[in-house]
């Protein structure tokens, strides 16, 4: 079972993750009180072209069906994961590889790549394809197939999903509907895609650049925390994400206050060489850390204000988008 | 060699121990004193108060002025679930001027236990005026860390 929640998921606020929703192993109970698995009726082997073995696939994945609608439903992600796979493996001769390709592509919809949980599900995909159209030999193995494709789309995400097909030219291919607006009930956060992040303006800002996370927690960064951070955050929050900033008590009391000290005795201005020995310095590299280390969606607003250079910002950049 | 920090700080800590009762009238009991070294050079007095009733901590800094450094105090307030006021700020915001003079001072300051006296009366006044709502536990309200410009 993956670790991030598809799009179509949403997490609790309860900060709890939410049980994923893919399909469990079929359990019946006998009168006795035992539990036995149910196991499926033997099939004759399989027969078919690929694309047509990745269309059962894909129709026996434990996805909701206006999952695989948006996707352009099983026939149509079959034709275009068939165009996108059949590149990467002829590619697979050459030092680009599919791990070039699908760098290309992210970069393409304005995504991070280094770390990212996107690059893996892709290659998820890959494996998919290669399952179902190399290997598959029975029906089981097209219910492994579909359970590989259910995972995968959960790490990609459908709105990236769709963004880098589309990005690949093969958005008509699979005669995809527009990307998955999420309906977020009370009382749960909508979890983040990458892809749409990079897209959403707020208050006149638009991210520089986003990196994928997998926990459903969005950070934000950016050159001035009153004019960009702040007011991004706050508007994420409003859409129903569940946001974090550099601020509150991601400081330390004594962090703040030896802050506010040095405001007393600099007069406002503390020399560049002793930024980074502040704690208010170091408890951002950390909280920086955290975001990477945790699996934090990253959005990044730059400076919108064209403000001068920021130790801080520079440092979270390094951590985050070794920039 | 006079140590000015030292006397300034000597000073400041008689005075504020000496209005201990001021705090205590606001629900505030001492909890903890330090000197605390300031990366790049200086200290800074802190006198941390605990009000468990309502939940708050207040922190009273103290920096001495020096030539070229600038000196005062500083008071911050933190709730329970993160929030922080810094006095100075707040009065700033709700246009409250007067009050906020007495944070800060120079060296040339010609009587420093009166101005000391003079900070510790205004912050009586504002914890019976301007923040009566927030000490009783009624109200709060954050305001928004000063980053100099850096961040």
């Amino acid at each position: 079972m993956p670790e991030q929640a598809a799009d179509f998921l949403l997490r609790p606020k309860s900060a709890t993750r939410s049980p994923c929703a893919l399909k469990k192993p079929t359990k019946e109970v006998g009168t006795n009180g035992a539990v036995a698995a149910v196991l499926p009726p033997s099939s004759p082997p399989l027969s078919g072209s690929c694309t047509e073995k990745m269309e059962r696939a894909i129709s026996r994945a434990p996805l909701a069906q206006g999952v695989l609608n948006a996707l352009g439903g099983p026939k149509g992600i079959a034709i275009a994961l068939g165009t996108m796979a059949g590149a990467w493996a002829v590619s697979q001769v050459t030092p680009a590889g599919w791990a070039a390709d699908i760098a290309g592509a992210l970069m393409v919809v304005g995504l991070a790549v280094a770390g990212s949980e996107i690059a893996s599900g892709l290659k998820g995909l890959y494996d998919f394809w290669h399952l179902a159209c190399k290997e598959a030999k029975t029906d089981a193995d097209l219910d492994r197939a579909g359970q590989l494709f259910a995972d995968s789309v959960a790490k990609v995400g459908v709105n990236t999903l769709l963004a880098i097909l589309d990005a690949k030219g093969l958005g008509r291919l699979k005669g995809a509907r527009p990307p998955v607006e999420e309906e977020v009930p009370a009382g749960r956060y909508r979890t983040p895609d990458a892809s749409v992040l990079a897209n959403t303006e707020i208050n006149g800002i638009k991210p520089v650049q986003v990196r994928p996370g997998t926990n459903g927690k969005v950070a934000v960064i950016g050159r001035s925390m009153s004019d960009a951070v702040n007011p991004y955050a706050q508007g994420l929050a409003e859409q129903g994400y569940d946001v974090e900033t550099f601020s509150g008590d991601q400081i330390s009391k004594s962090a703040n206050n030896q802050w506010i000290a040095f405001r007393n005795h600099y007069k406002g201005y503390i020399p560049q060489d002793v930024i980074p020995t502040t704690q208010m310095y170091q408890e951002n590299q950390a909280w920086a850390q955290k975001l990477a280390s945790q699996g934090y969606t990253v959005v990044d607003t730059g400076n919108p204000s064209n403000l001068g250079a920021s130790q801080f910002y520079d440092m979270e950049r390094q951590i985050l988008f070794s920039k | 060699m006079v140590d000015i920090t030292a006397n300034a700080f000597n000073i400041v800590s008689k005075l504020i121990e000496k209005r201990e009762s001021l705090f205590e009238s606001h629900g505030f009991v001492l909890t903890e004193k330090t000197v605390n070294n300031l990366p790049g050079g200086g200290r800074f007095l802190q006198y941390d108060f605990r009000n468990n009733q309502k939940n708050l901590t207040l922190s009273l800094l103290f920096v001495t002025a020096a030539d070229g450094d600038g000196g005062g105090f500083s008071a911050n307030l933190y709730n329970a679930t993160g929030g922080y006021l810094n006095i100075h700020d707040f009065l700033q915001l709700h246009g409250y001027v007067a009050e906020k003079l007495l944070f800060t001072y120079t060296k040339d300051v010609p009587d420093f236990p009166k101005y000391v006296e003079s900070f510790l009366s205004m912050l009586d006044r504002v914890f019976s005026n301007q923040l009566k709502p927030i000490l009783a536990g009624e109200a709060w309200e954050s305001t928004p860390i000063d980053w100099l410009g850096y961040k």
